[in-house]
Order: structure tokens, then C-alpha cells, then sequence
């Protein structure tokens, strides 16, 4: 004789939920609930449970290509990270474009002026590098910028650093494009580091908002309040 | 047919005196201990913490309605973002935890865009806001769930996975009725690897 275990299993219990026993399997299942008292009721109830959640979000395989996008990112983060802190990597740039002073060093006028904004352009033999500083309106800024190498192809390995003097950093991995982002950067000067491993473009900021005013009030004009420099 | 409930007891109810459905091997490292390894640049720990969460990351974005694209954008986006994330990860967060909720984040961005774009284009379209209270005790569990399941030994989780995680590669629903004992031994590793979520489920909520 064969011994039957008080309580059904888990996976018989999930077969029987999900109507995949034969009918001389679950009957036997059923025997073993009702047999098994509060015990096997609570394992009817965990595993309902378990299968809602495991059937909440059914999963699938992403593309391979995120995958090596994701590892090749680490890659540039492991490579870069090392590298930032190599001053003899540091390449200058040149201020080629400054809106808040309406005028640029070129010598074209700005476009479409956004006093929310302020766009800066450097270049660099290596490579350029433009930002866009915004004013969030709570007090804080936001740093949207684009690494555009002389090899666009290698504009994803860059990866950025915004740091204070001797204080804290914080760090922004370039995408496809060589685009990263900065968000809630806060007021003075602030020193902005984009390197690969082999070269680091460094340029020096000096963010300045009307600290005071209450965070929901329109910052008046922005080339008041943040100023690039190089 | 009863051969396919011989055995021995595989409950693990409240009250037994030990948790059934040991692991088979060492338990796998830790979510934080991968972090810290990746912090100090081991490839190998990034790669584990990828392959373990990436497919819930973009499953979680197709579930959403994101196509195959939009959903795969979530997940670098995600990712890149815990890189950016690893110097300043504080220790008493859950990176999985972490990982939905900026995955999240970023599909309402793409959902956004598409509003924005559809707008352009006179058409309307809805965006969830990722803030809804219920849907998001639905993420906790969701999370906490695989949370545990990345705990399993490898083989379990393969277990797990292939009868009721994977529709990449389903097991979920055949046979529909199998011959009485044809696959005891599946039936009792699939048993126990459910017994051990079920423990470790059980942890979980405990901490």
C-alpha cells in the first residue's frame, strides 16, 4: 500500500487550480483537503495566492541587444569611473556659446530665448559639449547635456560627474547619443567632469538661483540666476 | 496513481516544525552583495543583477502596454539609471524594490511621450499616473515575489519558472493531463521549490 501524505503538495495544488490534474488525480487532491483540515486550506489559499502573482506579470526575454547595451555600459562605467579622478586626462574646452549673455562669442544672436534656460556650447579638438542648465522651479536645477565626440560611435562610453570642491559628487551615464541628465543639482560652483578612460572633458560651473523665494514663484530671468563659465 | 502523492510530507504549513524545501546548493548572493561587487567593479555581479531582473523590467513595461521597443528602452533606462544610482545606494533600500519603482518611472515618461505625441496628432490616449495606492501594494507583491524567487537555487528557479513565470518558453498548461506518476520527480522538485518560496515568502514578511 502506498502512504499518502496528509497534505497535497504545492504543485499538485497548483495543477488542480489550474484544471490540469486528470480527474482520478484531483479527486484525490480533493480528498486531501478536505482530510487535511486548516493546514491544507491555508496551503489552497498560499497557493491561489502565488499563482495570481506569478501570473501578474508574465515574463519574457528582453532583446539580447539590452542585454550587451546594459553590460557595455558597466563596462564604460568601470572604465571611466577609474579614469575621472586622472587629471593628466583632462582636456580644455573652449566657451563657444553662452545664451545667458544673449550675445554668443561667436557672434550670432540667440534664437528662441527661454528665460527658464540656459544653453552653453564648448568645444574642444577631442570632443564638444553642450548643456542646457533649467530652473526646476523648486529651488533646484537641472543639467541636460550631450557628449558629442569626434567618433559619435564612442559617445555612449562617456560617463559624467558633478561634484562640489572636496564634497559630494554625483554621477550620470552618457546614452546612444552621448546624452545625460542631472536632475535637482543644487546652487554655487560646481565642477562638471565627462570621461571614456581616455580623456576627460572638465568644465566649471557656477549655478546660482534666488534661494529665498518661495519654491512655487517664476524665477524672473534666468540669466540673472545661472551663469556658465568655462 | 497514487505514486504522484507518495512521498514524504512537502506541506511547510504554519506550524511544521521546519521549513520544508531546503535549497539545493548555496544560496545565491544577496542583491546587496551584488551591488557592493559591482561598486567595486566586478563584472560577473552586474551581469547577475541584470539577469535577474531585467526580464521583470521589461516584462513589466509590455504588461503596461509598451511594444516590444518602448519596453526595451525601460530597461536600459533602468539600468543605466542604477549605475548611476551604485555610489550612492543606500544600504537600507531594496535595489529590487528600486528597480520597479524607476522602471515604473520610466514607462509613465514613455506614456507620457506618446500622450504628447498623439496630442500633437489630435488624438487622445490615457497615461497611468504610477501613483494609483492599489496598483502599487500589486508592485510590492509583484516585487517581494521575485525578490524571493532570486533567492532560489538555480535549478528551482528554473522550475518555478518554466511552469509558471515563462511565457517565452511555457511549460504553463501542458500537458494538460499527464499520465498518473510520468513525472513524480518533476512534480516533487517543483513541490519543494514552491515549499521554499513559500518559506522564504514567509521570511519576507516576517522582516
Amino acid at each position: 500500500m502506498t502512504y499518502l501524505p496528509p497534505d497535497p503538495r504545492l504543485a499538485h495544488l497548483a495543477d488542480l487550480l489550474e484544471d490540469r490534474l486528470a480527474p482520478a488525480e484531483a479527486a484525490v487532491v480533493q480528498q486531501q483537503i478536505t482530510k487535511g483540515g486548516a493546514r491544507a486550506r491555508y496551503a489552497v489559499r498560499w497557493t491561489k495566492d502565488f499563482l495570481s502573482l506569478a501570473g501578474a506579470v508574465p515574463l519574457h526575454d528582453p532583446p539580447a541587444a539590452v542585454r550587451e547595451r546594459i553590460l557595455h555600459s558597466f563596462e564604460a562605467f568601470r572604465g571611466a569611473t577609474s579614469a575621472l579622478a586622472e587629471t593628466s586626462l583632462d582636456v580644455t574646452l573652449a566657451l563657444l556659446f553662452d545664451s545667458s549673455k544673449d550675445l554668443s562669442l561667436a557672434g550670432t544672436r540667440s534664437g528662441d530665448h527661454d528665460d527658464n534656460v540656459v544653453h552653453l556650447a564648448y568645444s574642444s579638438e577631442e570632443a564638444d559639449l553642450v548643456l542646457d542648465i533649467s530652473s526646476t522651479g523648486s529651488g533646484t536645477l537641472r543639467i541636460e547635456g550631450q557628449v558629442l565626440p569626434l567618433d559619435a560611435g564612442a559617445a555612449s562610453s562617456f560617463r559624467c560627474q558633478l561634484s562640489r570642491d572636496g564634497g559630494e559628487s554625483r554621477t550620470a551615464t552618457c546614452d546612444n547619443h552621448g546624452r545625460f541628465t542631472f536632475e535637482g543639482a543644487g546652487p554655487g560652483p560646481q565642477r562638471l567632469r565627462a570621461g571614456n578612460g581616455h580623456l576627460n572633458l572638465v568644465v566649471d560651473l557656477d549655478l546660482r538661483e534666488p534661494w529665498g523665494l518661495p519654491t512655487t514663484s517664476i524665477i524672473p530671468s534666468s540669466t540673472e540666476a545661472i551663469r556658465g563659465a568655462s | 496513481m497514487t505514486e504522484m502523492l507518495a512521498g514524504s510530507d512537502e506541506s511547510g504549513a504554519p506550524g511544521a516544525s521546519t521549513p520544508s524545501g531546503r535549497p539545493d546548493g548555496e544560496r545565491p548572493p544577496s542583491d546587496a552583495q551584488l551591488l557592493a561587487a559591482a561598486l567595486a567593479g566586478e563584472t560577473e555581479a552586474w551581469d547577475t543583477l541584470v539577469s535577474r531582473y531585467s526580464r521583470l523590467v521589461y516584462s513589466i513595461g509590455l504588461r503596461e502596454g509598451l511594444d516590444e521597443g518602448e519596453a526595451a528602452d525601460v530597461v536600459v533606462a533602468t539600468f543605466l539609471a542604477l549605475l548611476d544610482a551604485l555610489e550612492t545606494f543606500e544600504g537600507g533600500e531594496r535595489p529590487s524594490s528600486w528597480l520597479v519603482s524607476r522602471a515604473r518611472q520610466e514607462i509613465v515618461r514613455v506614456q507620457r511621450g506618446r500622450v504628447e505625441h498623439r496630442a500633437s496628432a489630435g488624438r487622445r490616449s490615457a497615461v497611468s499616473t504610477g501613483d494609483d495606492p492599489a496598483a502599487s501594494s500589486d508592485w510590492d507583491r509583484v516585487t517581494t515575489l521575485h525578490r524571493v524567487l532570486a533567492q532560489l537555487s538555480p535549478h528551482q528557479r528554473e522550475l518555478i519558472d518554466r511552469a509558471y513565470l515563462d511565457h517565452a518558453h511555457p511549460q504553463v498548461g501542458t500537458p494538460q493531463h499527464r499520465p498518473a506518476g510520468a513525472d513524480a520527480a518533476h512534480d516533487l522538485g517543483r513541490s519543494r521549490a514552491l515549499d521554499r518560496v513559500r518559506h522564504l515568502l514567509a521570511e519576507e514578511n516576517e522582516s
